[in-house]
């Protein structure tokens, strides 16, 4: 039963020194024969990627041509007066878009990133803009504010922002809708 | 008549404006204009930030495509980037896993002019995806291209480490290849940050070299730097309270530090260390992937040390676990060891007999699993991210390995594409209803503007104009046709008057009455002359303003006439859609193409996969066979033995 006992410490030492979470003299043996499929798949990828794109403009122009589309962005200050949870929109007194943001969508807003709030189509001429913002304020205070813009939309696509800003005089968030 | 003219003029200006609005409304929409102004572009690279940071690297990449297509060169103008936005595509597309595209990328980079920061990021960045696609001699020689000082300016604490780390993992794989190089890791140590995971890292790789050049004590030493520390139990106990982050690090912290600990234990072990052994191994945690590994060693150092009931109780414990690994096999044999040094030889047999069991019943569990796993089996597993939680407990170490589990990463990936291409395909097919539609509301809206007058009222209007304009050649001859509303008043006055005279001169000469007085007559003859004078007196500037209101609505009637020109002939032609039924086709045949080529390597996939498993499988049942032959022996061998003792027994009592 010796020889068992001396075998299975060696293998056994073996597994566990060779098994390296990082090791990558590993990969390069294991990875050798799959690697054309690897190389496949990212080729299908990065064309799935063209494809998308394509695919997207081709839904823009579709549905919602220059002449009528209105977009509306959404933009964040660093949040410090207001830590947004929902977002209302309204075109006209209708509701077009609601949206629930995760902490997640709150950190890619305020590391600079911007939203496409909406996409959607107006005739020419006037309209008005609603939006209600709801969060934490100052000190964790439930927070909810509205703003109102009236624009024109003409024969171009037009495009909105909506922006919160921290008011460091004010001590409190400002809301505010930009023409881009 | 005056009065006409006005009103009709009204009515013109009043169907021209609806007229040329009614054919505004009838155009085909356009498709969108490709403008590129600054804020359209900042706006559109914001956006892709929005989704990088949410590490939505997919729709990040697909905004960035759109951003090339609609703004070619131009990502060079956005503002405010923070970094060069083409490198924040490099490491995008790496971070997706195109490390072809990343490296294409970060090359063109470093073709060009670019300042020392962007020049170090793209140096580290490729070097990335160089090592990810295992072309670790040029991964080493773009690395090298970055000075500690440059790294320590230019990349994140994160970052710097990590190119550390690349480094030292390079100078290893270099010393394997060419033992004679050593491995200086100190001068990497030094330089990693005191708190990075990728000291660890680097530290167990070194500890793991040592040991594989036999430098037992050295190799001990250093692992110990990492067996040691501070497990998360404490930090569960502070809840984490500082930093959420943290308990990631800490997962692979324990994950590292159970590695150590086992390796540390087997080293000793090997050279008949025990005790240090048992203290090693008693260090990995019991819910760690080492642990099976870990109590099997344990109960070999209580061997070693002749605590055979210690080693009993560790390996038991191992017999009861479900999962199915060399380690659990193994202890059936190493309990029947520890029970003949027990000089407990029937429980030795007692314990083989199990073993030979649970090697059948594993066995059966295998060939059963060869016979009935098929293509369904692991694509219904793959699509499911926690799928490693939901395989069988007997192929546990099958499916685990490394080989297995990228191979189930990469089907998992030609599965999420077949899902993005199935959705695209079901929005094309809407997009090419929806275009019918319109084909038919389009046709719909003509038919009912053939029918109705709009079109006739035209050749109305310009017959009135026409007539308006004769009224006007003859206002020379009689001013009184432009007379204003007062005048016209007057005149109807005077008519009415005019006829009450003629009246009553008529009335008066039947009757027989002395004829009116004549300065009736002159009275009224001199008010029309009066009025004559006036409406001729105003002839000119009246003359000016009817004809300027007709050289409008003459311009406005041309105009309209082009515009009916150009509606009428759409009306009889069948409406153009051709362009967007076009782009749908083409889309819809690189759709096609693209789900031709991943079932092509989904099949692959799978058949590797199969191949795979069927590798794995096999092994494992050529290892239970070993198990299985080697308990057979020890069976007889202990068979023998306690027959050659019965036998000596029986022997020296007859004696």
């Amino acid at each position: 039963m010796t020889f068992v006992r001396s075998f299975f410490i060696f293998s056994l030492l073996f597994v566990a020194t060779f098994s390296v979470a990082q090791d990558a003299s590993n990969e390069n043996n294991s990875d050798a024969k799959p690697e054309s499929i690897a190389k496949q798949l990212q080729q299908l990828r990065k064309d799935v990627v063209a494809l998308n794109r394509d695919l997207f403009v081709l839904e823009e122009d579709l549905l919602f041509p220059s002449s009528t589309q209105v977009v509306v962005y959404l933009s964040m200050d660093v949040g410090t007066y207001f830590k947004l949870d929902s977002v209302e929109l309204k075109m006209g007194g209708e509701v077009v878009t609601q949206y629930l943001y995760t902490d997640r969508q709150i950190d890619a807003l305020y590391r600079g990133g911007v939203q496409r709030l909406y996409i959607g189509n107006l005739p020419q001429g006037d309209h008005q803009l609603n939006a209600f913002f709801v969060g934490k304020g100052p000190e964790d205070r439930e927070y909810k504010r509205a703003t109102t813009f009236t624009f024109s939309k003409g024969a171009d696509a037009k495009a909105l922002e909506l922006t919160i800003n921290d008011s460091t005089a004010k001590q409190q968030p400002e809301f505010a809708v930009v023409e881009l | 008549m005056g009065k006409n003219v006005l009103c009709i003029m009204h009515k013109i200006k009043a169907i021209k404006t609806a007229w040329l609005a009614g054919l505004f409304m009838f155009c085909f929409p356009v498709q969108g204009v490709q403008s590129c102004e600054q804020n359209q572009l900042d706006k559109a690279y914001q956006e892709i930030l929005y989704f990088y940071f949410q590490q939505d690297f997919y729709e990040a990449l697909t905004r960035f495509e759109i951003l090339n297509q609609k703004c070619p060169s131009s990502l060079e103008k956005v503002s405010n980037t923070g970094v060069d936005p083409l490198l924040l595509k490099g490491g995008i597309s790496l971070a997706y896993g195109l490390e072809e595209q990343a490296a294409d990328i970060f090359n063109q980079l470093l073709s060009q002019v670019a300042d020392d920061k962007t020049q170090t990021q793209a140096w580290f960045l490729l070097g990335k995806a160089l090592f990810q696609k295992q072309q670790y001699s040029q991964a080493q020689a773009t690395l090298s291209k970055i000075s500690l000082d440059s790294a320590q300016e230019y990349l994140s604490d994160y970052d710097k480490d990590q190119w550390i780390y690349l480094q030292s993992q390079l100078a290893s794989l270099q010393s394997q290849v060419d033992p004679e190089q050593g491995l200086n890791t100190q001068y990497w140590l030094s330089e990693l940050s005191d708190d990075s995971i990728f000291r660890q890292y680097v530290l167990y790789n070194q500890g793991l070299a040592q040991l594989q050049q036999g430098q037992y004590n050295q190799s001990v030493q250093t692992l110990e730097q990492l067996a040691t520390q501070q497990t998360s139990f404490f930090n569960d106990l502070l809840q984490g309270w500082w930093s959420p982050l943290q308990q990631i690090d800490q997962t692979e912290q324990d994950a590292l530090r159970d590695r150590a600990n086992l390796t540390i234990g087997y080293a000793h072990l090997k050279n008949q260390q025990a005790l240090k052994a048992l203290e090693a191994f008693n260090r990995v945690r019991l819910d760690s992937l080492d642990t099976d590994s870990a109590i099997l060693g344990y109960g070999w150092a209580a061997a070693q040390r002749e605590e055979y009931q210690t080693a009993l109780s560790a390996w038991q414990r191992l017999q009861k676990v479900p999962r199915s690994n060399e380690y659990v096999m193994e202890s059936y044999l190493a309990s029947a060891y520890a029970f003949e040094q027990a000089f407990a030889p029937t429980q030795a047999v007692d314990n083989l007999q199990r073993g030979l069991n649970r090697f059948a019943r594993e066995s059966q569990f295998l060939r059963a699993s060869l016979n009935t796993i098929n293509d369904d089996f692991f694509t219904q597993l793959a699509v499911n991210e926690d799928w490693s939680e939901e395989i069988p407990a007997h192929l546990s170490a099958v499916m685990l390995s490394k080989e297995f589990r990228n191979q189930m990463a990469w089907l998992s990936q030609s599965l999420d594409l077949s899902k993005q291409l199935a959705a695209w395909q079901s929005r094309l097919d809407t997009f090419s209803l929806m275009l019918d539609e319109r084909e038919q509301v389009t046709l719909a809206r003509a038919e009912e503007l053939k029918q109705n007058d709009l079109l006739g009222r035209l050749a109305e209007l310009t017959a009135t104009r026409d007539a308006l304009q004769q009224q006007l050649e003859q206002s020379k001859k009689s001013p009184q046709i432009l007379a204003n509303e007062q005048e016209l008043e007057w005149q109807t006055r005077l008519e009415r008057a005019l006829a009450n005279h003629q009246n009553i001169v008529t009335k008066r000469a039947e009757l027989d009455q002395k004829p009116l007085n004549p300065k009736y007559q002159q009275r009224l003859k001199r008010l029309q002359g009066v009025m004559v004078w006036n409406a001729a007196d105003n002839l000119a500037s009246r003359s000016w303003q009817a004809q300027k209101v007709l050289n409008d609505v003459n311009l406005a009637i041309t105009k309209t006439t082009a515009q009916q020109g150009i509606l009428v002939t759409r009306l009889n032609e069948p409406p153009k859609y051709q362009s967007q039924r076009q782009r749908i086709a083409q889309l819809q045949n690189e759709l096609n193409a693209k789900r031709d080529a991943n079932i092509a390597v989904q099949r692959m996939q799978l058949d590797e996969l199969n191949s795979l498993f069927a590798s794995k499988l096999n092994q494992q049942l050529a290892q239970l066979d070993n198990y299985k032959l080697q308990a057979q022996l020890a069976i007889v061998r202990l068979n023998d033995k306690a027959f050659r003792k019965a036998q000596a027994d029986e022997q020296g009592a007859q004696r």
